[in-house]
């Protein structure tokens, strides 16, 4: 070993060790521990760019959206379980502030892919695979043709039938799943009482929950429903599994559902 | 005279990059527009004190961006940003090669100091030199740039995360030890560069500026730009070989040999020893 | 007597150092032309997003 030895390189080598443990970690998160959260319609795109002849199974979901919070981990056991098999990701096309998510990974972790759009952003994904007003929407694709969709949080076996192609057709919304609403807001407050008009002209009295999240009863119902937590009076609209964005006037209610 | 001039800009510039002395209090870090610009040095810009960005860590943090290939490929402003710090980091060492390193970089003022402390002074094998380039062309540019852990997500700046010990000592230590809050989870990561970080920082005692020396990427960028500065090292034939220069060099380097050293901060402490005035920094 | 074993170039037109120094000037001016690039038509805000937010990975976290 003379002064020439090229003491550099099994230096290197050493050095090298925490981006080969990283490299060699890719992909592999557990059940339970925060996957990566990705920003952007580019991004989302060179993700489904990697997916080769693998089925993609795309997610459309919303913080706000209490089927879509309870429909994650079931999808996101799935993922672990599948180990590579297909790709997924969960694309938040209703939270417009990228904060909201990134506080709500603060208390929920997510392994899958997690893609945040903007508002136009999302906008243009909506048009591009057709997703309705409701969510949660799943979608699954194979070669980037689709191969089945699931609207309305669904269960473990209802995703494996359509990842693994027996899903025939689309689930579309049940005729017969009745429009419901939570009215969540102070009950003397004057917004929170015309929401709650024009939830009940449109969907009956019985459909109706007035939540006050002012008493440790709404509390609990908006804690065990998952329902946003916002700070003025809103009114969120349901039907089966599936969920609509939450609406802050009658006029709004009106609007997305007409007056019956 | 050239030495205590020397040591006067070298803490000027170490003073000037740390103004935002509350950091050290608080443990919360400067945010000022002034972080917009760049150090011509290695100072993390997570240190307590920092006010300016550090042109390693800008790269790769640019470099690791999530779209960062794409936008590179079609001219988008995002790759544009690319150009700051490059054109800054190619304009200091066009100037004058490594000057910087041993005039301005406070991390190599932090170095100088330690090797004051009194510990048994040691040789290192010259093939530990080429190290640094690896940190510059794999650890600053490559890994940020293709490690990604799925595609479409962001790299990491790999020189800051698993290798800068004046990130570990003069960010990392501090912000830890005042993170009241808990916020900070130390892990794997930690313990490594922590470990890292103590071996330079005790090598620094017993050998002149190891991190130049060895793993600082812009000093090996500098370097190798030095061969064509704009000023540059020369000795001229009045020169007779009396080796007094090499036993002063803080880089260990014989400049009679070699006046383009990419290895040569250009401190000057040879052309204040010249006996014969053979060493001169010009055009 | 020390011609043989000087390091310097040995230049022997003044032509040829006024042409290099010409060059690596010109090299200079290109690298601040980048930067004022980078700083104009970019967006510095990238950098200072990474400065002024704690470098998680820079102290040993992230």
């Amino acid at each position: 070993m003379g002064r020439r030895f090229p003491w550099w390189i099994p230096v290197l080598l050493v050095l090298l060790f925490p981006a080969f443990r990283a490299a060699t970690r890719i992909s592999r998160t557990a059940f339970g521990e925060q996957g990566v959260l990705l920003t952007g319609t580019a991004s989302l795109d060179s993700l489904l760019g990697s997916a080769g002849s693998r089925p993609v199974v795309l997610n459309f979901w919303a913080t706000w959206c209490s089927p879509c919070v309870h429909e994650l981990p079931v999808l996101d056991s799935l993922y672990i379980e599948m180990a590579g098999e297909a790709l997924f990701a969960a694309v938040s096309i209703g939270d417009p502030d990228l904060s909201t998510l990134v506080s709500f990974r603060e208390s929920v972790s997510i392994a899958m892919p997690v893609v945040w759009l903007s508002p136009q952003e999302a906008e243009a994904l909506r048009e591009r695979y057709g997703i309705p007003s409701v969510l949660p929407v799943t979608i699954v694709l194979v070669e980037g043709r689709e191969t089945a969709r699931l609207v309305g949080a669904a269960t473990t076996a209802r995703f494996r039938e359509a990842i693994g192609g027996r899903a025939e057709g689309v689930d579309t919304l049940q005729v017969n799943d009745v429009l419901h609403f939570y009215v969540v807001g102070n009950p003397s407050d004057s917004v929170t009482v015309q929401l709650h008009g024009a939830a009940v002209a449109l969907a009956g009295g019985e459909n109706v929950e007035l939540v006050d999240p002012f008493t440790p009863e709404g509390a609990g119902i908006i804690e065990e429903n998952m329902l946003p937590a916002l700070d003025r009076p809103y009114a969120q609209a349901c039907r089966g599994q599936a969920c609509y964005t939450p609406m802050f006037s009658a006029e709004q209610v009106f609007a997305t559902f007409g007056p019956e | 005279m050239i030495s205590p001039v020397r040591k006067a800009v070298q803490f000027a510039a170490l003073l000037g990059t740390n103004l935002h002395f509350s950091g050290w209090v608080t443990g919360g870090i400067f945010t000022g527009l002034s972080k917009m610009f760049f150090i011509p040095g290695l100072w993390c810009y997570s240190t307590p004190s920092s006010v300016l960005a550090c042109p390693a860590g800008s790269l790769q943090a640019i470099l690791a961006s999530p779209m960062i290939l794409g936008a590179l490929s079609s001219g988008k402003p995002e790759a544009l940003a690319l150009l700051a710090p490059i054109g800054f980091i190619a304009a200091v060492g066009l100037s004058s090669g490594r000057l910087a390193c041993g005039w301005v970089c406070p991390f190599g003022l932090v170095q100088e100091l330690l090797n004051m402390l009194p510990l048994p002074r040691i040789r290192v094998p010259e093939g530990f030199r080429p190290l640094k380039y690896a940190m510059l062309f794999l650890f600053v540019i490559l890994l940020p740039l293709f490690l990604r852990g799925t595609p479409g997500a962001p790299g990491d700046p790999w020189f800051c995360k698993a290798i800068c010990p004046a990130g570990t000592a003069l960010a990392g230590w501090p912000l830890v030890s005042m993170d009241r809050a808990g916020l900070f989870r130390t892990g794997f990561l930690f313990i490594w560069k922590s470990s890292l970080a103590v071996v330079v920082i005790v090598l620094a005692a017993s050998v002149q500026r190891p991190f130049c020396r060895y793993l600082c990427p812009l000093g090996a960028g500098w370097g190798l730009l030095g061969k064509v500065s704009v000023l540059r090292m020369r000795v001229s034939d009045a020169c007779v070989r009396c080796g007094r220069c090499e036993s002063v060099c803080p880089m260990g380097i014989a400049i009679w040999k070699v006046p383009s050293s990419p290895e040569c901060i250009r401190c000057m402490k040879c052309v204040g020893e010249c006996p014969v005035k053979a060493i001169s920094h010009g055009p | 007597m020390g011609r043989q074993w000087t390091a310097n170039p040995p230049f022997t037109s003044s032509n040829l150092v006024a042409a290099s120094i010409f060059l690596r000037t010109a090299l200079l001016i290109l690298a601040l032309g980048l930067t004022a690039v980078g700083y104009l038509l970019g967006d510095p805000m990238v950098i200072l997003y990474k400065a002024i937010n704690v470098c998680l990975e820079c102290i040993g976290i992230g």
